[in-house]
């Protein structure tokens, strides 16, 4: 993933992620909203899918 | 006179017949001085000669119901009284017996008629019925509310209904897969279920989930299909039943977790197991129960979550089916019913988490021109969401043709026609305003007419997503 720092067309900041598909996702600069929480710590959060596993 | 009374609380009624005795009387009948006449249960009466109780068949004979005889004759001024409960048979007793094991019930089936009534399967209701022998029968309800797992029938599926390699994305709506390790190569597909061959009678399932590894790879420590219900208050210090139908390729055994993820700025994730279940070939419906962890002390960030993890076989070629997967408080697994019990429901659920809007053909969407080379078009959310979603659109080209390929949208002004010009996706961005609208702006217009509304027209593949989840 990629993140930049973008302003839209009413000059507000947003955060524009580019996934390895090339998907661009416009990301708001909402505390609550997942997507920025994890552009906020991509840096120290685990991934959300890895949920320990008892085992088969 | 009669006294109605109830001894014991039995419901047998005492009368009292009272006589004040002329003298010379040895048999007594008819109506006493209150009016009442003397009738009595043969065996049962007592008969007092001023407050003396005689003895029956010494004292006096009482043999018809209606009459006291053989009384050593009476003085004036004696008062009789002969008292009688009502007549009773205990052979009208319900026995013991009639009920045969733990649950049972006494049901009437009929005037003066009982009958056992078997207790029911676990979680079903007692209901009135009236084609039943009993009145009444045991049956499962589809009630609503209940289950806190949103599209646990994979109902819906907006964002496609085949996921190769889905490591890290969501699948069928709210579900997300995620696995580690290399070289595994799988599929998640939404399958349709036979006319008829849906696992529950009654309930008419019409897709279910399939987890399709051809490919095993190596190094896999987790492998997990979950989602994340919304807050980790869910069920925190209950005990909570998970409960789903699945069959697989061939005998499998899947252990599904959970996890209470305390969110950003909240405490450390809290993980435990459900039990092991043994999944064969056929579909069966598996019920697990734990107790999950208070969350006393805890601190709750943002965007907590209770994960419910089914998991699918590590390192293995395998195909997984699942269906009607539900969660509850309580240690029964009652009969399975979707979250809001209505297909409509369940897709207003979905979209507080996503909602992917169709621009595909006449979108019904309506661009007008800002100025600065920027048409802009406000969309609002059938859902509120449940925060500002993030944006993304697959629109990759314009086209002033009516027939727009795949990812090509067109402009179209009533009596103008096509909007001319080109451009190219690097020109789009699209956002959220709130939980309520967004807006998508498409750049490097010259000079269209202004004040014009410009219907955006989209070829099958042009979409919009807006995701809030968690």
């Amino acid at each position: 993933m990629i993140y930049e720092i973008v302003t839209n067309v009413f000059g507000e900041k947003v955060v524009q992620r580019t996934d390895a598909d090339g998907t661009i996702w416009f990301i708001p600069t909402d505390p609550a909203n997942a997507d920025y929480q994890a552009y906020l710590n991509k840096d120290t959060l685990p991934s959300n899918s890895s949920i320990p596993q008892a085992g088969e | 006179m009669t006294v109605t009374r109830h001894p014991n609380n039995q419901g047998v009624t005492l009368t009292q017949w009272r006589y004040n005795a002329t003298g010379g009387e040895t048999t007594l009948s008819g109506t006493d001085a209150f009016g009442a006449g003397l009738s009595y249960t043969v065996g049962a009466e007592q008969v007092f000669v001023n407050g003396v109780l005689l003895e029956r068949g010494v004292d006096y004979t009482a043999s018809t119901g209606t009459t006291v005889t053989g009384l050593t004759a009476l003085v004036a001024g004696d008062i009789v009284t002969v008292s009688s409960p009502s007549a009773f048979n205990v052979a009208n007793a319900i026995p013991k017996a009639t009920v045969a094991a733990k649950g049972d019930l006494i049901v009437g089936n009929g005037a003066s008629s009982v009958t056992n009534l078997a207790v029911g399967a676990d979680g079903t209701t007692l209901v009135a019925n009236s084609s039943a022998g009993a009145g009444v029968s045991w049956t499962s309800q589809f009630l609503a509310g209940k289950n806190k797992i949103i599209n646990g029938d994979f109902g819906i599926w907006q964002r496609g209904t085949s996921f190769s390699n889905p490591n890290g994305v969501y699948t069928a709506d709210r579900w997300y897969c995620g696995y580690d390790g290399s070289g595994s190569t799988r599929t998640i597909s939404q399958q349709t279920f036979t006319a008829g061959t849906a696992p529950v009678a009654g309930y008419e399932g019409t897709y279910f989930l399939r987890i399709a590894t051809t490919v095993a790879g190596s190094g896999q420590t987790y492998a997990n299909l979950y989602q994340p219900i919304e807050d980790v208050r869910a069920f925190a210090g209950q005990t909570i039943t998970l409960s789903f139908w699945a069959k697989a390729d061939s005998s499998r055994t899947l252990t599904p977790t959970y996890g209470q993820s305390f969110g950003t700025g909240g405490s450390s994730a809290v993980y435990g197991s459900f039990s092991a279940l043994n999944l064969t070939t056929s579909w069966q419906r598996f019920s697990t129960t734990v107790t999950l962890p208070s969350i006393s002390g805890k601190t709750i960030g943002t965007n907590s979550q209770l994960q419910i993890n089914l998991t699918f076989p590590l390192n293995a070629v395998s195909t997984i089916d699942f269906w009607g997967v539900q969660v509850e408080a309580g240690s029964v697994a009652t009969p399975f019913t979707t979250a809001t019990g209505t297909l409509q429901g369940e897709l207003a659920a979905c979209q507080r988490y996503y909602y992917r809007q169709s621009l595909a053909n006449n979108t019904g969407v309506y661009m007008t021109y800002l100025g600065n080379a920027t048409m802009s078009a406000t969309l609002y959310f059938p859902t509120i969401m449940r925060v500002t979603p993030s944006a993304t659109c697959n629109i990759n080209s314009y086209t002033t043709s009516n027939s727009p390929t795949a990812t090509q949208v067109y402009l179209n002004a009533y009596y103008v026609g096509n909007l001319s010009g080109t451009w190219s996706s690097g020109a789009t961005t699209i956002g959220a305003g709130s939980p309520n609208f967004g807006y998508i702006n498409l750049y490097g217009w010259t000079s269209p007419t202004t004040g014009l509304l410009y219907s955006l027209g989209g070829g099958t593949s042009c979409y919009a997503d807006w995701s809030a989840e968690l």
